[in-house]
């Protein structure tokens, strides 16, 4: 029978404010990120996910982990955006997933620090950077070192796998696509197209969904679904390992406390259990336990996103497109600034929550965005608008600064020109 | 069908409305007779029978049967001047086919109208036994209210604006209201063009909920070019064209236009602020636009022709709709079919029926001004509204209107029959 292998994905992006054309250039000397960042808003958000969702889920998993002395078993993948968000509003949110890593039995992935689409840019290098500083994260915040790897909202090609097996990662997780996979199943462990050494885990979209989206939606017929129902569907399920890949706000968020989601999930282990051989495995154990069946070739990106499970939901439309550029082909520009603070802003810019609030789709992948988007009175074009705007600001900021480092070097080399002529 | 203007007599959006209405009508197979005023116009179409009723026929004292207002508010000091600012048909009189109503006080012509429509429509019922009496705003409401009780058939009203919406609820005109009132409470089924103006007929006009439907109007895209020329200055510079284009009310908000357009002029000079159209604001929008220091880069281009808007849209960069309060706002489609970016207030409906425009609040001439700017600086944004607006424009068809609109004859049908078999049961 088949290893069940959750992994929760943790996540709020940095809420953008409206910024007005009129901005652009204002500064007047207040920080960018007052300007910037609604953290008003980001903290309520903050608040909110915690009170309903990170707060009383870890105190389940926490439990379960407690009773079943070494059986329960999870991934989680957190972005630093979240944790540098847990930090700032609610620490305790901090330690309670400290404390979940602090059994051994939570294996935390790897990814870029704030969520972005950096795996797309031509320059791989600000990537590597940006996982690297997430890396640095969890060590420092949870006490783990992170072995797997999962890249923003699953996006994956065989360029990234052969990117991230040369940072030296196990595993790699993503959408169980069914173009991608065409007969074979995603319950097996296989081999990205490329590679050597790492090991691609593809999410079962439709058992990850049945709980993901389909949970509290009393039009499914399969509603209400119960855990000892669901754990039955799993031991009927054939394979090496069944990928049950979810947003954790999925426990209290997307599905409210009274849909039963968080009882569901305290008696998901017990159930599993009942089922003998039915065992659960976290991803980088999968990896380890498992020999690829076959080798999978993805040339072009696919992820977990939209009805087209590609890139669309961030680069659908130009305007998307538009932003995305403005700020990969920032990425020269801040190096000639070398300033940390704009880094920083920078990377924060690059979070792709920024870009799916653009998104024009119709139908519906419509709702599904516009659940997402904190901006609710205002559309694509708005976001677009005042994301825009602060790109532009912020390009003035950097040229701003570049200019003064350039004086700066003209002023200090100058003088040794002269002595050099003198000479 | 009872209407003031059908096409070649129009002056404002009803004429548009029925013709495309009773089109799309006719091709889901309902039979038309259309009942509108006596002009010089020779007007036929194969989809439906036009009747211009005549007074010519009648005593002259008939034609005042107790319509006549004896105040005219804000309409003018005198009938003279009141005539034509009523209705929203301000430009009535420069048209070449004017209504006969010229010869009379507007007011004793639309009593005349109504007064004549009705016996007229009596008279064909007898050999058309209709089924349903459709009208449209208080202009043919008395005429709708009376055939109701003469002949029992179920009434339809449409109200594309009410007088609360045409003076910016300033100074309504008490008399209309009355009229607008009595229409709301007497109409079997009462259609309106926006969530937001069913909201005002059931908050204003005491009209009951489950009477009252919303169908938004529609746009024949076909009919917009879509292609873009540039606008040159005299040394061959392109210059970027901002649009307004509509009456020149109070309710229209033109003057948050031209506030909004001296911010813009404040980051870019290079901006042309084109003002289309007519009306009672004009000498004052002319002061404004020069006393905010920016009559330079705006034009006033007077009344413009269905054919001359075509084209100035062509060449415009961005539309913008400030109107404070508009039913509906069919300017904003036609220039989205175009492919013209358009900004639209909050408190326009249309903002209700199409996601690819821009909203603002009318008021806020800062947030108006930075969107201009945006459409005109970033290029994708331009291209991404041009492409989504005309996309989206046609699927907002007649056809759909239509069919709606027989969804609500039907419901007229039948709680008509109902109501009558009560009255017969009692």
């Amino acid at each position: 029978m088949p290893k069940v292998c959750l992994c929760f994905h943790v996540h709020q992006p940095v809420r953008l404010s409206r910024f007005s054309y009129f901005g652009i250039g204002s500064g007047d000397g207040a920080s960018l990120e007052s300007r910037y960042f609604d953290n008003r808003m980001n903290e309520h958000y903050f608040n909110k996910a915690a009170d309903q969702c990170y707060l009383p889920a870890n105190r389940i998993l926490q439990q379960l982990l407690d009773d079943n002395r070494g059986k329960f078993r999870f991934s989680l993948s957190i972005t630093g955006t979240l944790l540098m968000q847990a930090r700032k509003y609610r620490p305790e949110v901090v330690e309670s997933f400290r404390n979940l890593c602090a059994t051994g039995r939570v294996d935390v992935l790897d990814e870029t620090y704030y969520h972005s689409l950096s795996s797309l840019y031509s320059d791989l290098s600000e990537f590597k950077e940006q996982v690297q500083i997430h890396n640095q994260l969890v060590r420092d915040l949870l006490g783990v070192a992170p072995k797997s790897f999962r890249n923003t909202e699953a996006i994956y090609s065989d360029r990234i796998a052969q990117v991230v097996e040369g940072l030296g990662y196990k595993a790699i997780i993503t959408e169980g696509v069914e173009r991608i996979l065409g007969w074979r199943s995603p319950n097996y462990v296989y081999r990205p197209q490329g590679c050597s050494r790492l090991k691609l885990l593809m999410r079962n979209y439709k058992l990850s969904d049945d709980v993901g989206f389909r949970f509290s939606a009393k039009s499914w017929k399969e509603w209400p679904l119960t855990a000892d129902k669901y754990a039955t569907w799993l031991s009927a399920t054939p394979g090496q390992v069944i990928n049950l890949f979810m947003d954790y706000e999925t426990f209290g968020e997307h599905h409210w406390k009274d849909t039963g989601i968080l009882d569901f999930l305290s008696h998901l282990p017990a159930e599993v259990h009942r089922h003998p051989g039915l065992s659960f495995s976290t991803v980088t154990e999968a990896a380890e336990s498992f020999e690829p069946c076959d080798a999978i070739s993805v040339p072009s990106e696919i992820s977990w996103a939209d009805a087209e499970r590609n890139t669309s939901a961030w680069l659908g439309n130009r305007i998307q497109r538009a932003c995305f550029s403005e700020l990969e082909a920032l990425l020269p520009k801040l190096r000639k600034a070398n300033d940390v603070q704009l880094w920083e802003t920078y990377r924060q810019l690059q979070t792709s929550d920024h870009l799916m609030y653009l998104s024009t789709k119709g139908m519906s992948d419509r709702e599904v965005h516009d659940y997402f988007s904190p901006y609710k009175d205002s559309g694509p074009y708005d976001n677009f608008i005042s994301f825009m705007n602060i790109i532009t600001d912020f390009k003035e900021q950097v040229d701003g600064k570049i200019a003064k480092v350039e004086k700066v070097a003209d002023s200090e080399s100058a003088p040794i020109e002269k002595e050099k002529l003198l000479a | 069908m009872l209407g003031w203007e059908f096409p070649p007599f129009i002056s404002g959006g009803l004429g548009t409305h029925c013709y495309e209405l009773t089109r799309a009508l006719a091709n889901r197979g309902v039979e038309i007779d259309f009942f509108m005023p006596k002009t010089s116009y020779d007007i036929h179409e194969h989809w439906l029978n036009i009747y211009q009723t005549d007074w010519v026929l009648l005593d002259p004292h008939e034609l005042q049967l107790g319509l006549a207002p004896t105040t005219y508010g804000c309409y003018g000091s005198s009938p003279t001047q009141a005539r034509f600012h009523a209705s929203g048909i301000a430009g009535l009189l420069q048209m070449p086919g004017q209504s006969k109503a010229d010869d009379l006080g507007f007011f004793e012509a639309v009593a005349a109208y109504n007064h004549l429509a009705r016996l007229l429509v009596q008279k064909k019922h007898a050999e058309r036994h209709y089924d349903v009496v459709h009208v449209h705003d208080w202009l043919s409401a008395k005429a709708g209210i009376a055939l109701r009780h003469s002949t029992g058939l179920p009434l339809v009203s449409t109200v594309h604006s009410t007088e609360y919406d045409r003076t910016a609820d300033l100074w309504p005109f008490e008399w209309i209201l009355e009229v607008e009132r009595e229409m709301m409470q007497q109409s079997d089924q009462i259609i309106t063009v926006s969530k937001r103006s069913a909201q005002l007929l059931l908050d204003k006009f005491g009209a009951a909920e489950r009477n009252v439907s919303v169908i938004y109007n529609a746009i024949d895209s076909s009919k917009f070019p879509k292609y873009k020329e540039a606008m040159q200055d005299a040394s061959g510079k392109r210059t970027k064209v901002v649009l307004y284009h509509g009456r020149l009310s109070v309710q229209k908000g033109v003057e948050y236009f031209l506030r909004a357009a001296q911010k813009v002029l404040s980051r870019d000079r290079n901006v042309k602020f084109l003002v289309s159209g007519k009306g009672d604001m004009l000498p004052r929008l002319v002061e404004m636009a020069f006393d905010l220091g920016i009559s330079q880069n705006v034009m006033f281009l007077g009344y413009v022709s269905d054919d001359q808007l075509k084209r100035i849209l062509c060449t415009s960069d961005v539309l913008v709709f400030p109107s404070i309060s508009e039913p509906f706002g069919i300017v904003a489609l036609e220039s989205m079919a175009s492919g013209t970016p358009t900004i639209v207030s909050k408190t326009s409906g249309v903002s209700e029926r199409v996601k690819n425009c821009l909203t603002v609040d009318f008021w806020d001439t800062d947030e108006m001004a930075s969107k201009i700017l945006a459409v005109l600086s970033y290029r994708p944004l331009y291209e991404e509204l041009r492409e989504n607006s005309i996309a989206e424009t046609e699927s907002i068809t007649w056809d759909e209107v239509a069919r709606q609109t027989i969804g609500v004859y039907d419901k007229a049908i039948r709680t008509r029959l109902a109501a009558k078999a009560a009255i017969t049961m009692i």
